[in-house]
C-alpha cells in the first residue's frame, strides 16, 4: 500500500453521519394498510375466540344442568328410600317388634 | 388560438367534474350522516334485535325440610324432569309409535295412542319423565317425538303433611298449605339474561351480556316432626275406619312455644299426584279452615273466665235442675244427666253440664239469676282478646280462617249457648292454642309450623316464638283449670284415656257439637262432631292435643270417637319423648 493512500486514511474523519430513513409516500401507505391488517386479523383472531369459547360455555352449562338433573333425581330418590314409609316397608322394620312396658330408672 | 380554447374547454370540463365528484361526495357524505347520525338509535335497535335475545332466568324455588334430631329430611324437593310431547301431524304409524314409547316407559299404549288421534299440534303423552326413561325415548329417534325440560316439585314422603305442605300447580304458584302461604318466599325473583345470539338463536358468552341474577326462594325447616305426623296421621285413619266416620282431623302442638309437631287431616291426597284428586276440599288444611261449632271442649274456657274474675270457685255450687230458661227457650244438660242440687263448679266441668255454664256465664254478670250485658261483654273480652278466638292466629298456612263470636250485643240465647260451645265457630288451631294457655300458665303463642329458614349449606336460622298474649290469667286460674281437666280424664268423659295411660296425669274435655243445617234453622238430626282436647302430662305439660271425628256412624258421643285415639296419641308420645309416669 502506498504511503500516500496510508496517509489519506490517516487523515480521513471516522465520525459517520447516519444515512436518514425516509419513506416514500407509497412506502408509507403499504406500511398503514399493513398494520391495519394485522390489527383487523388480531381483532377477528379474538372475536373468534370470544365466540368459540361462548360456544364451549353454553356446552358445559348444559352439561352442568344435566349433572345437577341427575342429582335432583338422585336426592329424590334417596330422600323416597329414606322415606316413612319406605322405612315402615323396610325389610329390617319388619323384624322389628313393637315396645310394650317401658320401665323408667327413678 | 385553437390551442388555447382547447385547453380552457378541458379545464372547464375538469371543473365540472370536480363539481360533480364534489357534488356526489357531498350526498355520500349527507346519506352516511343522516344513516349514521340521524338514524343512529333505530337503527342499533333493529341490530341489537336481530342478533340480541332476552332470556328469564328462573329463580330455583326454595324446599321445605323437617328437624329430624338435627338432621334435616327433606319434605319438598325440586327436579328436572322430561315432558314427553308430539305433534301428530308429524307421526306417521301412531299405534307403532304408541306402542314403541308404551314399551319404554310403562305406560299404557292404547293411552298414548288416544292422545296422538286426538292431537291436533301438540299433543302431550306423558310427564315427569325421569333422565333414564328420557334418554331411550331419544334414542328410539321417532319423527314427531319430543322432550323438554320442565321443572317439577317432588314429594318424596308423599301423603305425609299433605294439607299442611301443599302443592305447586303446573303454572308454578303454590297451593294450599306452606307452598300457598309462602309462595313469594319460596318462589324467589327470576332474573335476566340479555345476550347476542348466533343465528341459531344460541347465546354466545360475550363481556356485553347483561346478566340480571336470580334470587333463589327461601328454603325452610318445619316444625313438624315426621315421626309423630306419621303416627298422627296412621292413628287418626284407624280411628275414623273404626268408627265409620266422614272424615277427621288431629293437632298436637308443643305448649312451650306453639311450635305444631303435627297436623292431619282424614282422607289425605299424595302431592306428587293432586291431578288426580275428585274432591277439592281434600286439599283443604281442616285443622286451620275448617271453622265449626267447638262444642263443649269450650267450656274449659268459659269457666277459666269466671275463676279468673273471682266469681266463681272450683267448689262453688249451683242447683242444676237438668235445664234452664233462656229468654223463650230451654237449655237442656246432655242426655243423661241427672238434675240435682249443689253441684261444684268441677263437676260442671267433669259432667259437662251445660246449664252449670250457663250459671257460669251469669255470675260473670254478678247476677247469679239473669244473664246481663256486663257478662256477656266479661265473656266476650276473655273468647276475644284472652283467647284469640274470632281472630286468625296467623300460622303460617294458606286459607286460615277465623271464627265468629258474637258480639256482646247479641241476645242472651246465643250468649248462652256460647258457654258451651255453640252458636260460634273456631277453629281447631285456635282451640289448641287457647288450650295451650292453660298448659303452659297463661301465655298465648302463635301457633306456627315454620321453625326457621334453611341456608344452602344447611345452616338453620330459627324464626322464634311469637307470643301472642301474655299473662292471660291468673296462676292460680290455671292451676284450678288444670286440676279441673285432670278431673274430666280421672272420673269424667276422659276416663278412657286416662285407663290407657295408668301412672300418667292428663287434662282434657270433650266436646260433642252438632252440625248446624246449610239454611240456618236449627241442626241436622243425627249427625255430630266429636272432639277432644287436652294436654300431658298435667303436671309439666309437653304437648296439646286436639282430635276431631265428623259424623261418626256408630252411636255415642265424643269419648267413644275421640278419646281413645286422643289416649293412643298420648301413649306414643310418652315412649317417644321418654316421658316417665309421675306416678
Amino acid at each position: 500500500m502506498s504511503s500516500a493512500v496510508l496517509t489519506a486514511r490517516r487523515n480521513q474523519n471516522l465520525y459517520r453521519q447516519p444515512a436518514k430513513l425516509q419513506l416514500g409516500p407509497t412506502s408509507a401507505t403499504f406500511v398503514v394498510v399493513a398494520l391495519i391488517g394485522v390489527l383487523a386479523l388480531l381483532y377477528l383472531h379474538q372475536i373468534t375466540k370470544t365466540g368459540t369459547l361462548g360456544y364451549r360455555v353454553t356446552d358445559l352449562t348444559a352439561a352442568r344442568n344435566q349433572a345437577m338433573a341427575a342429582k335432583q333425581e338422585l336426592s329424590v330418590e334417596a330422600a323416597r328410600l329414606q322415606s316413612i314409609q319406605a322405612t315402615r316397608n323396610s325389610a329390617v322394620a319388619g323384624k322389628m317388634v313393637p315396645t310394650s312396658q317401658v320401665s323408667y330408672a327413678k | 388560438v385553437a390551442k388555447a380554447t382547447d385547453v380552457i374547454i378541458q379545464r372547464r370540463r375538469l371543473g365540472y367534474f370536480k363539481l360533480i365528484v364534489i357534488g356526489l361526495g357531498l350526498v355520500l357524505l349527507g346519506r352516511l350522516g343522516y344513516l349514521q347520525v340521524v338514524m343512529h338509535s333505530q337503527y342499533e335497535a333493529q341490530a341489537a334485535d336481530e342478533h340480541t335475545r332476552k332470556y328469564q332466568i328462573p329463580a330455583r324455588r326454595g324446599e321445605l325440610y323437617t328437624n329430624d334430631n338435627g338432621t334435616l329430611t327433606p319434605l319438598v324437593l325440586n327436579q328436572t324432569l322430561k315432558v314427553l310431547y308430539a305433534d301428530p301431524r308429524h307421526v306417521g304409524d301412531k299405534a307403532a309409535v304408541a306402542s314403541k314409547l308404551a314399551a319404554v316407559t310403562g305406560a299404557s299404549a292404547a293411552d298414548y295412542q288416544r292422545r296422538l288421534e286426538t292431537g291436533i299440534e301438540y299433543a302431550v303423552l306423558d310427564r315427569r319423565l325421569s333422565t333414564a326413561v328420557a334418554a331411550k325415548v331419544k334414542a328410539l329417534k321417532l319423527k314427531g317425538v319430543g322432550l323438554t325440560d320442565v321443572d317439577y316439585r317432588s314429594y318424596p314422603e308423599g301423603q305425609l303433611a299433605a294439607q299442611v305442605i301443599g302443592f305447586v300447580n303446573a303454572d308454578g304458584a303454590g297451593q294450599y298449605g306452606v307452598e300457598g302461604y309462602l309462595n313469594s318466599q319460596l318462589a324467589g325473583t327470576p332474573g335476566q339474561l340479555a345476550a347476542k345470539t348466533d343465528t341459531h338463536g344460541i347465546p354466545i358468552a360475550t363481556a356485553n351480556n347483561v346478566v340480571k341474577p336470580p334470587v333463589d326462594g327461601t328454603s325452610y325447616v318445619l316444625t313438624i316432626d315426621k315421626n309423630i305426623q306419621s303416627m298422627a296421621e296412621q292413628k287418626l285413619a284407624e280411628q275414623i275406619a273404626k268408627v265409620k266416620a266422614k272424615s277427621g282431623s288431629i293437632v298436637i302442638m308443643d305448649p312451650s312455644n306453639g311450635e305444631v309437631k303435627a297436623m292431619a287431616n282424614y282422607p289425605s291426597f299424595d302431592p306428587n299426584n293432586y291431578g288426580k284428586v275428585a274432591d277439592y276440599n281434600v286439599f283443604v288444611n281442616q285443622v286451620v279452615t275448617g271453622q265449626f261449632e267447638p262444642g263443649s271442649g269450650i267450656k274449659a274456657f268459659t269457666i277459666a273466665a269466671g275463676l279468673d274474675q273471682g266469681k266463681i270457685r272450683p267448689e262453688t255450687t249451683y242447683d242444676d235442675a237438668g235445664s234452664v230458661k233462656v229468654g223463650d227457650r230451654v237449655i237442656n244438660n246432655a242426655q243423661g244427666d241427672k238434675a240435682g242440687k249443689n253441684k261444684s263448679m268441677t263437676v260442671v266441668m267433669r259432667d259437662s253440664l251445660n246449664t252449670g255454664v250457663v250459671f257460669v256465664l251469669k255470675m260473670l254478670g254478678g247476677n247469679p239469676d239473669k244473664i246481663n250485658s256486663t257478662g256477656k261483654k266479661t265473656l266476650h273480652s276473655y273468647f276475644t282478646k284472652h283467647f284469640g278466638f274470632g281472630t286468625r292466629t296467623g300460622i303460617e298456612q294458606s286459607g286460615e280462617a277465623a271464627g265468629f263470636i258474637p258480639g256482646p250485643s247479641t241476645n242472651d240465647v246465643t250468649y248462652a249457648n256460647i258457654t258451651f260451645g255453640q252458636g260460634m265457630s273456631a277453629t281447631m288451631i285456635q282451640v289448641v292454642a287457647a288450650m295451650a294457655t292453660i298448659a303452659n300458665g297463661g301465655t298465648l303463642y302463635q301457633p306456627r309450623v315454620i321453625a326457621g329458614t334453611v341456608s344452602d349449606e344447611g345452616i338453620i336460622k330459627p324464626a322464634g316464638s311469637k307470643v301472642l298474649a301474655d299473662h292471660i290469667l291468673s296462676d292460680r286460674t290455671v292451676s284450678e283449670v288444670n286440676q279441673m281437666l285432670q278431673v274430666v280424664v280421672q272420673r269424667g268423659s276422659g276416663y278412657s284415656a286416662g285407663q290407657m295411660n295408668p301412672g300418667y296425669k292428663i287434662a282434657g274435655k270433650t266436646g260433642t257439637a252438632q252440625i248446624p243445617r246449610p239454611d240456618g234453622q236449627g241442626y241436622i238430626e243425627g249427625r255430630n262432631i266429636g272432639s277432644f282436647v287436652g294436654f300431658a302430662p298435667a303436671d309439666n305439660p309437653k304437648f296439646v292435643i286436639m282430635v276431631r271425628i265428623n259424623e261418626p256412624g256408630v252411636p255415642g258421643f265424643a269419648e267413644t270417637t275421640t278419646v281413645p285415639v286422643f289416649g293412643d296419641v298420648c301413649r306414643w308420645l310418652f315412649k317417644y319423648y321418654g316421658i316417665p309416669p309421675s306416678s
